[in-house]
């Protein structure tokens, strides 16, 4: 019979799908009960009890709820992402230090180990297309935007600062992550010379992918990413890829080697001659050996969550987990009150982590702020 | 001829990362077979499972945390001794650790100890201690110089040569001592100082060759710890460059990446580096299991090591690399750049550019020349290596 694992993810993904890849490869091995987290919905006792009867707790993205599940002593494997938890402070990470990590991103890799976390890194790919399906950069650059942030500097003005005339399409899908954001007025053109298209919907996926076989080029939509679906889509068809230099962007691209990586608050022209084309081929060359190298270490993961520890049960009162977990979700959403949720609850970080008070404060510098 | 016992002492072997306790189990079971008995002395900080696994006697105390981080040590007081002559606190205790060793096994003059990897106060420690005693209760001390802990103290600005000086007036004295350098440039070195002949010794791996994958990309393997000394900010430079010269990734790379304590600050570095195409970046510890399937699925081995740091010094990694049928290239103007030249163990080169150059070069070379010519070296080598620690230790 297969073990049992409880799956939270946020509700957000319900709609992108960005996790359906890994659940797919963990029904292989388990039986999986996905349950997406609505932040205003919080954690109920159906979901505490759906947890207690598994034997093992995956948290995607949700990292911040893996002390509700240590303290009932479920073994918890932690997937967090570069966008969401890079910047959060040392006490967060050794409130789950009993947890493993499953890393996509090197730099969160590298700062959960410092601190003693049992990680795993690994790098996803999407399969890479066929080499007659490779993107062709005959007849210059058609480039593919889209506008989900425009506001944070990733819009038309950019895309034309970094690659200027050399463009000789640019389709913008101008579909804002903020709503309240009206993307209209990030499509001002200043070159005239190229052709322009724009969506707003796309009915299917298929409706997206054959947009984006018209073009060659793709910008990265976001300044950071957790994984970067876009991005590797983009890498799989072997297209030049323009991205932000930070995480998890610059751990795929080298720059002008496989891609190009540019400061969006002062993009600079990128001026590429001939060098389209063989950087796109890099990009698909990479995707290839990564997409080979992903399978391979999938193999691991079952291994890696069931070599996960038990730790010790320290609540198992369900009304007070109920109220932690309350009080936990509420903290975290409101933002700042998270940190003085982690100093408050110190003690049950040391019961967590099995480190002394001033292990924690020795590791983490001083008390969190 | 079988002699007397022989104790192996490795007062740095302490935790199971890279060589440290690989080492010792290695010299342990490679000199078996001359000596009555073989007793293999470590750390007491080495944690009880493996000194037991391994079949070692721990008894060190730990003189060398700055070198270790990570590593539990007991509250034992550093503090310089009042002492006139012992000056230093951490040759205090390790005059004492000596004295209690001599006294535990009842060493004397039928006996030999060899320091494999020798470090400052394990050895100043044991001289300390050995002048004390009667000729009668002194063993015969074979000391191998591979540039590393015998420069582990900073009380002195030139640590090594301050270790020769007492070695030279220890010999006046009467204690016996013979000495070999893990390579010909540091032998010739050691034996200037001490005025006595040296031997050279390398790693003492035995042949175990790992047939050459015939099919596939041409993987180099950049083993053991990525620091900067071996290279590993270079390798950026010559993967990229190497990445355009050969854009159907023919050419592979496995490289260890930083521990995890140095790799938050160079990760900007190893990230741009794990984004090449066909580059592979291991974590910062592997095992040693990890490492051996990793040489299996390598062609060649990357040293691009200093020349200052290794103008002396050998490589463990060249010696595993012969040890698997692996060719290297490297850097000339290091100690072991020699060695590999006189044995045939891969290229030598002068430049980045250069070493580029013999990357492709050596890509192209046909898969079964290569296991040949890689076989042939090796077994010189190895030969040679075995003959000389049997000269050497008399056995």
């Amino acid at each position: 019979m297969k073990q049992r694992v409880f799956f939270v993810d946020h509700s957000f993904h319900e709609k992108t799908l960005s996790s359906t890849f890994f659940v797919d490869a963990l029904r292989e091995e388990f039986d999986v009960d996905v349950f997406y987290l609505t932040p205003s919905m919080g954690i109920d006792q159906a979901c505490l009890e759906a947890a207690a009867t598994s034997d093992y707790v995956l948290l995607w993205q949700m990292d911040f709820l893996a002390p509700i599940f240590l303290a009932m002593g479920k073994p918890v494997v932690v997937l967090p992402m570069y966008d969401g938890s890079a910047n959060q402070s040392g006490l967060h990470w050794l409130a789950q230090r009993g947890a493993s990590h499953i890393n996509f991103s090197l730099r969160m890799h590298a700062y959960v180990t410092r601190l003693g976390v049992r990680s795993k890194l690994v790098r996803y790919y999407k399969p890479p297309v066929t080499n007659s399906e490779r993107a062709s950069f005959d007849g210059g650059l058609r480039v593919f935007l889209w506008q989900r942030r425009p506001e944070h500097g990733i819009n038309v003005a950019t895309v034309e600062a970094l690659l200027g005339e050399q463009i000789t399409y640019l389709h913008v899908h101008d579909a804002p992550d903020d709503a309240t954001v009206e993307g209209s007025q990030y499509m001002l053109r200043r070159i005239r010379s190229y052709d322009f298209s724009s969506s707003k919907w796309f009915e299917t996926k298929g409706d997206y992918l054959e947009t984006l076989s018209r073009c060659n080029t793709f910008v990265c939509p976001r300044r950071a990413e957790g994984i970067g679906m876009a991005l590797l889509e983009s890498l799989a068809r072997g297209m030049l890829v323009l991205a932000t230099d930070d995480a998890t962007h610059n751990e795929y691209i080298s720059n002008w080697t496989n891609g190009i990586l540019f400061n969006a608050d002062n993009p600079s022209p990128a001026n590429l001659g001939d060098a389209a084309a063989s950087i796109g081929y890099q990009a698909w060359k990479g995707a290839e050996i990564g997409y080979k190298h992903w399978l391979s270490q999938l193999e691991s993961v079952p291994n890696f969550i069931r070599g996960t520890t038990v730790p010790p049960v320290v609540i198992s009162d369900r009304h007070r987990l109920q109220d932690l977990a309350d009080e936990l979700v509420g903290s975290y959403y409101a933002g700042d009150t998270y940190v003085d949720f982690l100093n408050v609850h110190l003690r049950l970080i040391e019961q967590l982590s099995g480190l002394s008070q001033g292990s924690i404060l020795k590791l983490v510098g001083c008390k969190q702020r | 001829m079988v002699r007397g016992r022989l104790f192996i002492c490795d007062p740095a072997c302490v935790q199971q990362i890279g060589h440290n306790v690989h080492a010792l189990r290695y010299f342990k079971s490679a000199l078996n077979a001359g000596f009555s008995e073989v007793i293999a002395v470590c750390c007491n900080s080495l944690p009880d499972d493996i000194a037991k696994e391994e079949g070692f006697v721990k008894h060190y105390q730990f003189y060398y945390p700055e070198f270790f981080p990570g590593v539990p040590t007991s509250d034992v007081s550093f503090s310089y001794s009042n002492d006139s002559v012992i000056i230093d606190g951490k040759e205090r205790l390790a005059t004492q650790d000596a004295e209690k060793f001599l006294q535990m096994f009842s060493v004397n003059s039928h006996d030999n100890v060899f320091f494999p990897h020798l470090d400052f106060y394990g050895v100043v420690g044991l001289i300390n201690a050995l002048q004390l005693r009667a000729e009668s209760e002194r063993p015969k001390l074979y000391l191998r110089f591979i540039g590393v802990m015998e420069n582990a103290t900073d009380h002195y600005k030139f640590p090594c040569n301050e270790l020769l000086f007492r070695l030279r007036v220890a010999a006046k004295r009467g204690i016996r001592i013979s000495a070999s350098a893990e390579t010909p440039r540091y032998a010739d070195l050691v034996a200037e100082v001490l005025e006595a002949r040296v031997a050279v010794t390398g790693y003492p791996l035995t042949e175990q060759k790992i047939p050459l994958p015939k099919d596939g990309p041409f993987y180099f393997y950049c083993p053991g710890s990525a620091r900067p000394d071996k290279g590993y900010f270079e390798l950026l430079d010559i993967f990229r460059a190497v990445r355009s010269r050969d854009p159907d990734c023919n050419i592979r790379f496995i490289t260890q990446s930083l521990p995890s304590h140095d790799l938050v600050n160079h990760l900007t570095y190893t990230a741009q580096l794990y984004a090449i195409p066909g580059v592979e970046v291991q974590v910062g510890v592997v095992s040693a299991e990890e490492m051996i399937s990793t040489y299996g699925r390598s062609h060649a081995v990357l040293l691009p090591y200093a020349r200052d740091i290794y103008e002396y010094r050998g490589s463990a990694v060249l010696m595993e690399a012969a040890a698997y049928g692996r060719p290297a290239i490297a850097y000339s103007g290091m100690a072991f750049s020699d060695v590999i030249s006189y044995y045939g163990l891969g290229k030598v080169v002068s430049s980045q550019s250069e070493m580029i150059d013999n990357i492709i070069k050596l890509s192209e070379s046909g898969r079964e020349s290569l296991e040949i010519m890689s076989s042939q070296a090796s077994y010189r080598f190895h030969a040679d290596n075995l003959a000389s620690y049997r000269s050497w230790l008399e056995i």
